[in-house]
């Protein structure tokens, strides 16, 4: 006895929209099952998923009416706590909403941040504010924050606190409450690139001041070849076109990464990246500026 | 030691980034913003002069937020579209989710609201300055040439 899926109230697509969507859902299953240590909702036992998926629900249902029973009894033996599985009552619905992809957000925003900053000695002699606002740059100023982005300068100081000397230390400690400048491009958003390089993995773009943002090959546009030179040429009906260096790009932001910080790198490997920006020029009005102009 | 209170404090526009950076004393001269502003700020400073934020002003930006009202775009989108200022129908799909959704176009009662759109970006928002290499590189054209191969 299958749960009928709820209604909602959009539009119910086409019928090739759902068989592409059941065979992208069927794609994407057969992939988690083959990996069970990349499994992020692992699937008791008698539990299929739902071919049936909306832009953004997740659809659990049970196969059999019949599990029912011994799902009761197997549970203690086969979700020990350890392996953090999902215990499921029957029948359950699970839905995972997803947000909608563009997030609000911007390229560049302020963040909150409580510091507790040790002011060194030879500090002492500045003023406060000057010398406070020089230890908070030179802890951050560059860096890549996980999660929050680069650090691009010290907006304001909102609140200083302490000043206490704590024993057996010669620095002074103060609580600080400062907001930065953070450049973080949310997902969705249409950034302006120039193309920095082109190879086989895919097209590397630019911002003068942040250089890692990365086009891999399958989110090019659908009938691009890389030329001998490496250039990516995208080949359409209406002509060839080739992603030529020094070219400024619309590229739309996928997905950021922040890698964590390799233990041991090759003598001749690329400076280690600590935030990535995944794009795609797969859609209209991306990719060249001028494939685009009027 | 370090606790972060709020991720998300509030957004700039690629505008208001380059007013602060230019109230700290930035510009384009690359000797002459050493002492009040790190290389990398200036890096961030010559980036944000190369796009559309530099002619922007207030008045314009809050001209267009009033204007675009009746749209009904999201925060991000207005923001994506004041920052990348799209001039023409193509540029500006990518930025508008759902865009055949939301806004309507029914060329029998001559209602098109992402021309209209576009129309508003064209006239609010100032364009950006014309660049000199572009500007060369449409005079002189060199053909990719392979090097001829000797025998």
């Amino acid at each position: 006895m299958n749960p009928k899926p709820i209604i909602f109230s959009n539009p119910s697509p086409s019928p090739s929209y759902r068989r592409r969507r059941r065979e992208s859902w069927e794609m994407m299953t057969a992939s988690l099952e083959a990996s069970p240590q990349r499994r992020l909702l692992p699937l008791p036992p008698g539990y299929e998923l739902s071919w049936w998926i909306r832009r953004e629900i997740l659809f659990v249902a049970p196969s059999s009416a019949s599990l029912e029973q011994e799902h009761q009894c197997r549970r203690q033996q086969s979700f020990p706590s350890r392996n953090r599985h999902l215990v499921l009552p029957l029948p359950t619905v699970i839905l995972l909403a997803r947000t909608s992809s563009v997030r609000p957000g911007r390229m560049f925003y302020l963040s909150l941040i409580e510091h507790n900053l040790h002011l060194p000695p030879h500090l002492l002699n500045r003023p406060l504010v000057d010398a406070i606002k020089d230890e908070l740059e030179r802890l951050y100023l560059d860096k890549v924050i996980t999660n929050l982005g680069l650090c691009i300068s010290v907006y304001d100081i909102r609140s200083l606190e302490g000043g206490f000397i704590y024993p057996g230390e010669g620095s002074s400690t103060y609580k600080v409450v400062f907001r930065l400048l953070i450049f973080r491009p949310f997902i969705g958003e249409v950034i302006c690139a120039k193309l920095k390089a082109s190879d086989a993995t895919g097209l590397h773009l630019t911002l003068g001041f942040f250089s890692d943002i990365h086009v891999p090959v399958h989110l090019l546009p659908k009938e691009s070849e890389m030329g001998e030179d490496g250039i990516w040429v995208w080949k359409h009906e209406f002509g060839d076109l080739a992603m030529d260096l020094d070219e400024e790009v619309n590229v739309r932001v996928t997905k950021i990464n922040y890698p964590s910080i390799p233990v041991e790198q090759d003598a001749n490997a690329q400076p280690f990246a600590p935030m990535q920006i995944i794009g795609e020029i797969y859609g209209d009005g991306l990719g060249l500026i001028s494939w685009w102009a009027d | 030691m370090r606790r972060r209170l709020q991720a998300n404090a509030g957004a700039l526009t690629n505008y208001e980034v380059l007013e602060f950076l230019r109230g700290r004393g930035a510009t384009s001269d690359p000797m002459g913003c050493l002492g009040a502003v790190t290389p990398s700020e200036c890096k961030v400073y010559d980036w944000l002069v190369q796009t559309a934020a530099c002619n922007q002003t207030k008045e314009s930006i809050d001209e267009f937020l009033n204007k675009a009202e009746k749209f009904k775009l999201a925060k991000a989108e207005k923001l994506n579209i004041i920052n990348l200022r799209p001039s023409n129908l193509a540029i500006i799909d990518p930025i508008i989710e759902y865009g055949e959704k939301r806004l309507a176009k029914d060329e029998a009662k001559g209602i098109d609201e992402v021309q209209e759109l576009v129309g508003l970006v064209l006239e609010v928002l100032p364009p950006p300055p014309p660049r000199p290499e572009d500007e060369m590189q449409g005079q002189e054209e060199m053909p990719t040439e392979k090097p001829l191969e000797e025998d």
